[in-house]
């Protein structure tokens, strides 16, 4: 019987998920290997694994993913067996759940009621008709206002009280589930940081990790950037950042962002994350100029891409680019490798007056590199002024509120799990031949001994409304 | 600094706590509990001004941030919220001897955060990250979190001593000047102090990740000290799971919430001390 067999295999899973003690053995195996997650240090470079580790061993550390456990493949398996453990438990329960939060009868059986937590019963010879109201206030005053019916000659009260305390399960595992789809959710943003000078423009963000570029739809501007330190210390104080969002080639957006303070835009988050110093290619330079033939050298102060008369003439030169940094590429093409002022160089433009402009590289520490002999003027790159530039951090997190949507269910959850409890009291009245005999019973789902000291006094409560039959 | 004074003579004045509560569990004589609570709340508003002026003293140097800015500030912060979570617990469940386990851990405290030659008690200025009013509500989450831990690990080791005390005497006979509470009263507060511990907690991790998000752009980044709180958060839930489900009242659940307090401890110690990371400061 290959059906049989296929549900006696579905049994078996299904056991094996819906038990607690698998969740107890995650939660344990979770915390080791979160704990070998705080001692094998993670996602540093190899050379720095190699000053802490053998050859071997780092390489058994990275075949086994330890070094980057929290997105290792068995990591992955264990959250995912987690969460369908709080699945499984979660839809085994719901039967139960709902038979609990659908009504309870008025009417209680007495072999019922027997078998509850809390049950008493009495007998009165006289039964004082306004007390017996007082009686029905004293429920309703510990409970709620009860419920009544009258079967067979007999008088059923019910009461009850947070019914809702059952959903204490469903909103705090449901609350984890939906953290956990929320971090998933969140893959698909990015994150990454971007370095951006005073006076620059730029939408291209380095992603973490893979230090692959991305470019955002639209730009950010950086106007200013400022520091300010504690007196008499290096510690900064503050560090902010004037920034302008540029979208297709209008400024859509200005804020000042600081720590604890982002600029969001189009769900990209830009915060202030680091400064440094260093040379944009807009910075600030004294370029020394003086006549081949002549002794004297005049220095003028100039921004990148700003172009300067030179005194006593008609001839200008222009600051075509400033390179802090000076490398070729492999295609022989200048490029920056650093925005630290490294090896700066200038890129000039002469225009001499009716005659033909050309070009000249500048360096600050090879002030003989690349001459040019047919020259009337003689360059020199004096000093190059340092400019601050604002480090963002750039994000995306398309799941974030689905993370905070599942945190807040999580502390209501905890909330109605620790602080309330499904409390009902039955009380039956059956009149026998001019006695009374009322019974009186009790449950609670939770915090059963404070349940049990109030049923008590209830109790004690209905024995003062008559006197009783020995 | 006056602050330090004042916080200096809370140390003193819970030191004598300690040995009172201990007197009183000694010499069982319930006429002198009064008093005891009486030293006890003076030595709490001491600790209250030391740490009112300390806040006021760091407006005036200029700084002006809440004592909670470096270890010596987090060690009497927290100090304070167990002092606050045992007032609680001794006025809800009626009974002192709680003091005799409690008053020790904030001795220690108080103690290594006054003496310890590498500690600085001086107010440092707040780092740009630091400064956030998320600052107070994570990290007084957390404290008040620590510190229902904290007495949940005095009732289960009361629970323990006490248990075993009875088994040695076996005797049935009641004890009428037991002072310490019956083992369900203290398997109950174990329990209460755990839940209300872990509900206090995981807020103080949540605010913390609603922190990091906005001052970091990431809520979540397995730094130690945000994975050493993971663990300890695993380890209270299936602490609550062996009770809510399989029933581990009584000696199992105070093994395992004593064991429990081991992993609060290096959260909050042992973290800073052996791993680095983005809360090496505190």
């Amino acid at each position: 019987m290959p059906d049989q067999k296929r549900k006696n295999v579905f049994n078996i899973i299904w056991k094996f998920f819906i038990s607690v003690k698998l969740t107890i053995a995650l939660l344990i195996v979770l915390s080791i290997v979160c704990i070998i997650g705080t001692v094998i240090p993670q996602n540093l470079a190899e050379n720095e694994y190699l000053r802490m580790y053998s050859r071997s061993t780092y390489e058994f550390l990275k075949s086994t993913n330890c070094i980057d456990l929290y997105h290792a493949w068995w990591f992955t398996f264990l959250m995912t067996a987690f969460t369908a453990n709080m699945i499984a438990c979660s839809l085994n329960r719901l039967p139960r759940v709902l038979k609990f939060i659908s009504k309870s009868d008025t009417a209680i059986d007495e072999r019922d009621a027997e078998n509850l937590l809390c049950f008493k019963k009495i007998t009165f010879k006289t039964f004082n008709q306004e007390k017996a109201k007082g009686l029905v206030k004293a429920l309703e005053v510990f409970l709620k206002k009860p419920e009544t019916v009258e079967k067979a000659g007999k008088n059923y009260f019910f009461s009850e009280k947070g019914r809702f305390s059952y959903l204490a399960f469903y909103l705090t595992h449901l609350g984890m589930v939906i953290i956990i789809i929320g971090t998933l959710l969140g893959t698909l943003g990015f994150q990454g940081f971007m370095q951006l000078f005073e006076g620059d423009t730029s939408g291209i963000v380095t992603l973490r990790k893979s230090y692959k570029q991305k470019t955002l739809p639209f730009e950010i501007r950086c106007n200013k950037f400022e520091v300010t330190f504690y007196d008499r210390t290096n510690m900064p104080k503050d560090y902010k950042s004037s920034l302008t969002v540029i979208e297709n080639g209008k400024e859509v957006l200005t804020k000042v962002i600081e720590v604890n303070d982002p600029l969001i835009y189009k769900g990209v988050y830009f915060y202030q994350s680091s400064y440094g110093e260093g040379a944009g290619s807009r910075g600030e330079v004294i370029l020394g100029i003086k006549k081949r033939n002549s002794a004297e050298q005049k220095n003028y102060h100039v921004k990148a891409g700003q172009r300067v008369t030179i005194d006593g003439t008609k001839d200008t030169v222009k600051v075509n680019r400033l390179i802090p940094d000076f490398a070729m590429n492999d295609k022989g093409q200048p490029v920056s490798r650093s925005s630290k002022p490294n090896n700066p160089a200038l890129l000039l433009t002469v225009f001499p007056e009716g005659k033909k402009p050309y070009s000249t590289w500048v360096f600050s520490k090879f002030p003989d590199f690349h001459k040019k002999p047919d020259s009337p003027y003689v360059f020199t790159f004096v000093k190059l002024f340092p400019k601050y530039y604002t480090g963002l951090q750039i994000t995306r997190d398309p799941g974030i509120w689905v993370v905070w949507l599942g945190c807040t269910l999580i502390t209501i959850g905890m909330c109605l799990a620790f602080f309330t409890s499904h409390r009902r009291v039955w009380m039956t009245v059956e009149e026998q031949g001019g006695t009374h005999k009322i019974m009186l019973a009790g449950t609670s789902n939770k915090n059963k001994d404070a349940f049990k000291k109030d049923f008590d006094r209830l109790f004690n409560e209905l024995k003062s409304i008559g006197e009783m039959k020995c | 600094m006056l602050s330090s004074k004042f916080i200096g003579f809370a140390t003193l004045t819970y030191m004598l706590c300690m040995v009172l509560y201990f007197c009183y569990l000694f010499f069982r004589n319930k006429k002198y509990g009064y008093i005891i609570t009486a030293v006890a709340v003076i030595g709490f508003l001491l600790h209250t001004a030391g740490l009112g002026l300390r806040w006021y003293e760091s407006y005036q140097i200029g700084y002006g941030h809440i004592p909670l800015a470096n270890l010596y500030e987090a060690l009497v912060s927290l100090s304070w919220t167990t002092v606050i979570i045992y007032f609680i617990m001794e006025y809800r469940y009626k009974m002192k001897t709680l003091g005799a386990l409690v008053f020790p851990i904030i001795g220690i405290c108080m103690a290594y955060a006054s003496l310890s030659p590498n500690m600085s008690d001086r107010i440092d200025p707040l780092i740009p990250a630091l400064q956030s009013n998320w600052l107070t509500f994570h990290v007084l989450t957390c404290f008040f979190g620590y510190s229902a831990f904290a007495v949940s690990f005095a009732s289960s080791i009361a629970y323990l001593f006490k248990y075993k005390k009875k088994t040695r005497a076996d005797s049935s006979a009641p004890d009428h000047k037991e002072l310490l509470p019956t083992l369900e009263a203290l398997d109950e507060i174990t329990y209460k102090t755990v839940a209300i511990g872990f509900l206090l907690f995981s807020v103080g991790i949540i605010t913390g990740a609603v922190w990091a998000n906005y001052a970091w752009g990431s809520y979540w980044t397995w730094d130690p000290k945000e994975t050493w709180s993971l663990i300890t958060w695993f380890v209270y839930a299936a602490f609550l799971h062996a009770r809510f489900t399989r029933g581990w009242k009584g000696k199992k659940a105070a093994i395992l919430s004593a064991c429990s307090f081991l992993a609060v401890i290096f959260t909050f110690l042992g973290v800073n001390y052996l791993l680095s990371g983005l809360h090496s400061y505190a």
